[in-house]
């Protein structure tokens, strides 16, 4: 059922389970405990388009990042950010779930394994094939990766999938108003908890039209996003002075995103099959790519964070206008230089060589400075707006520097081509970060131009109410419980302790594909 | 810095923005050029191509200096560009020397067998020479520079 919460003339509704967010986690949980009996309330701030008086409910502060990041990268509507994800899949990779000595706070309390069947059933959920558990693509043909000869055993390829019209609203809308048991409840705020002692008792929501309602149940589950989430522990203050969750000042803390970044071009010498990496299709009816990952062994070697190296085309904006005469000497020359040295493949016959440019998606650290706060302005509802602290670390800038340095090594050792980095000469931590989609054209020329990338962010909000199986070092439990409350769970990224170099939204999937069995199990 | 026992050591040298060379000359267009590239680049190929052709005779692979004998201006370039960040090393026979190039009658194949593990090593310490950005190692540079010097 459907109900539009400015329409909705009572002050309360009741059943099993509150979702609270119609997002990737919360419509997956809605749909997979659509089957379970229990009775479903989803409350989703926005409708089923896009309205701008919702969308400013987004406004937040964010100091170090431009673009109006936080108001542009969320989304307020049936199906959250799902409406403008590109689609990019990929599991998060073991290590992304250990605890890495040289990584603080890194560590998940599950790993991979006990993720594996429901990266499984997430795929499917998606409507992509799914991985293998060391990674593999088995039903996708035969693809050309490469494997660099000398020293083997330091990058290793891994394949995103793309998945093309994967708004979560648009294909789950009807199973979720009419399946039987489940209430979608649109244009409705959720502006607080009501917390007594260990419990909470209702999720106080309200309407633009200045309705308000109260929606009783015996289980609540937060799935507004790596912002709203935090925001939402924060505010319900009034009995937990620190706010829900918060006694050991966990909240908002460790904060990750995904800092992605032309970090360097390079000349790639005839011969090389880079279909995989260039072309983004796997098959007839699959798009995806391939990109280049520190193996985990080379990782744990070098004391590296996650990043994956796409390798782009980038045409004639390649290189500086002043400087081309150069470039094109060097790579004639090295080219030459190459070949005489054996180190060119056998029977290269390419009519040109290939300009690329590099770019990467790298992990961050999770550290506690990096946070969600509560600012000092409020929305209309009178709540207190987010502002979020954010930067990247010493760790995340020496990891990702170090990472092209390696990999432009085994380019040049394998004869593969030339790099020239975008970071060797960079103070990466100072370089500007904006939203992503509010890049132009003008400003990637300009990356190329004067080889100063920009931190470029997707909206992948992570970490902020981390999982742990301490209060101290986190938030929610193994199983997505707050800890210390006994009816309170957390689905989406913000329960990602690291957030590996992957897109997060499978992620999400299969987590909440997880929390509902869990929910199911608990609430019978 | 300028010292080759320096090791490892990164060098960046600045380029004038204009490199005068056939490749800046304005009047050719890019297509004139990438197939002038591609007929060097095949031709610089064909003894690696006719030793992977089935049935034929392993053709001896040619020295740097026979190889770069018809050198590409480019070639040229980067050896001054080199050989004006490192002057002392402005003398043939001590190119030679360092490139391991001796006149005693050492097969090619094992000659390019020790030019190629020198250049891994170097790729390996970071010994490395770099030009706006483009990071060559020492012995290609060397390479280079021997060729300019004709």
């Amino acid at each position: 059922m459907h109900i539009d919460a400015r329409d909705y003339d009572q002050a309360t509704l009741t059943g099993d389970v509150c979702v609270i967010g119609g997002g990737a986690a919360g419509i997956t949980l809605a749909v997979a405990l659509s089957k379970s009996g229990l009775s479903t309330i989803v409350v989703e701030s926005g409708g089923f388009e896009r309205t701008e008086s919702t969308d400013q409910l987004n406004a937040a502060q964010t100091p170090t990042i431009g673009g109006d990041y936080l108001l542009r990268s969320r989304v307020r509507v049936f199906g959250g950010t799902t409406s403008h994800w590109t689609g990019l899949c990929l599991p998060l990779a073991d290590p992304t779930f250990e605890a890495r000595p040289w990584v603080p706070n890194s560590g998940w309390p599950i790993d991979g394994d006990v993720l594996h069947s429901y990266y499984q059933a997430a795929c499917e959920f998606v409507g992509i094939e799914p991985w293998g558990r060391q990674g593999q693509l088995t039903r996708s043909p035969e693809l050309t990766t490469l494997e660099f000869s000398q020293h083997p055993g330091r990058f290793e390829t891994r394949i995103y999938q793309v998945k093309r019209r994967a708004h979560f609203g648009r294909r789950h809308r009807d199973t979720l108003t009419e399946a039987e048991g489940v209430i979608l409840l649109t244009h409705a705020t959720c502006t607080g908890l009501e917390v007594t002692g260990p419990r909470v008792e209702r999720a106080v929501v309200r309407t633009l039209t200045e309705r308000r309602i109260a929606v009783d149940a015996k289980i609540f589950v937060l799935a507004a996003g790596g912002i709203e989430n935090a925001r939402l522990l924060l505010v319900s203050n009034d009995a937990h002075p620190k706010g829900v969750g918060n006694i050991h000042d966990r909240v908002g803390r460790f904060y990750m995103d995904h800092p992605e970044l032309t970090v360097a071009e390079a000349m790639v010498w005839p011969g090389w099959d880079l279909d995989l990496y260039l072309r983004g299709r796997l098959g007839d009816d699959s798009v995806g790519f391939g990109a280049l990952f520190p193996t985990p062994s080379f990782a744990r070697e070098r004391g590296l964070l996650q990043a994956g190296i796409q390798i782009r085309r980038s045409g004639h904006r390649w290189g500086t206008p002043q400087g081309r005469s150069l470039d094109r000497a060097v790579t004639t020359a090295s080219f030459r230089f190459d070949c005489v040295r054996g180190a060119h493949p056998k029977g290269a016959c390419l009519p040109a060589m290939q300009r690329a440019a590099l770019f990467a998606r790298s992990e961050q650290a999770p550290d506690p400075a990096n946070r969600v706060v509560l600012g000092e302005t409020k929305d209309v509802f009178g709540v207190r707006q987010p502002r979020l602290e954010w930067r990247m670390n010493a760790l995340d800038a020496r990891s990702l520097k170090q990472t092209v340095q390696e990999l432009a090594r085994a380019i040049y050792r394998d004869g593969l081509g030339r790099v020239r980095s975008f970071l060797d000469h960079q103070e990466i931590q100072t370089l500007d970060a904006t939203y992503g989609p509010s890049m132009e054209w003008e400003d990637y020329d300009r990356i190329h131009h004067e080889r100063r990338p920009k931190i470029l962010l997707w909206g992948h909000h992570m970490g902020t109410t981390r999982m742990a199986d301490s209060p101290r070092h986190g938030v929610v439990d193994r199983n997505c419980a707050v800890h210390g409350i006994a009816n309170l769970y957390i689905a989406g990224s913000s329960v990602f302790p690291t957030g590996g170099a992957a897109n997060p939204t499978l992620t999400i999937v299969a987590l909440a594909l997880r929390l509902a069995e869990h929910l199911q199990r608990t609430v019978s | 810095m300028r010292s080759h026992t320096d090791r490892p050591a990164t060098v960046t040298v600045l380029v004038p923005a204009s490199v005068p060379s056939p490749y800046n000359d304005p009047r050719m267009g890019t297509t004139d050029m990438d197939r002038r590239f591609v007929l060097r680049a095949l031709a610089s190929l064909w003894p690696t191509v006719a030793c992977a052709a089935p049935g034929a005779a392993p053709t001896q692979p040619p020295s740097p200096e026979l190889l770069m004998a018809d050198v590409p201006p480019a070639v040229i370039e980067l050896g001054r560009i080199y050989l004006r960040a490192f002057p002392e090393e402005r003398h043939r026979e001590q190119l030679r020397r360092r490139l391991g190039i001796t006149d005693d009658g050492e097969p090619e194949g094992v000659r390019l067998a020790r030019l190629n593990a020198t250049v891994l090593d170097e790729i390996e310490t970071d010994d490395l020479f770099e030009i706006e950005g483009w990071r060559l190692t020492r012995t290609e540079c060397r390479v280079y520079a021997l060729a300019s010097l004709g």
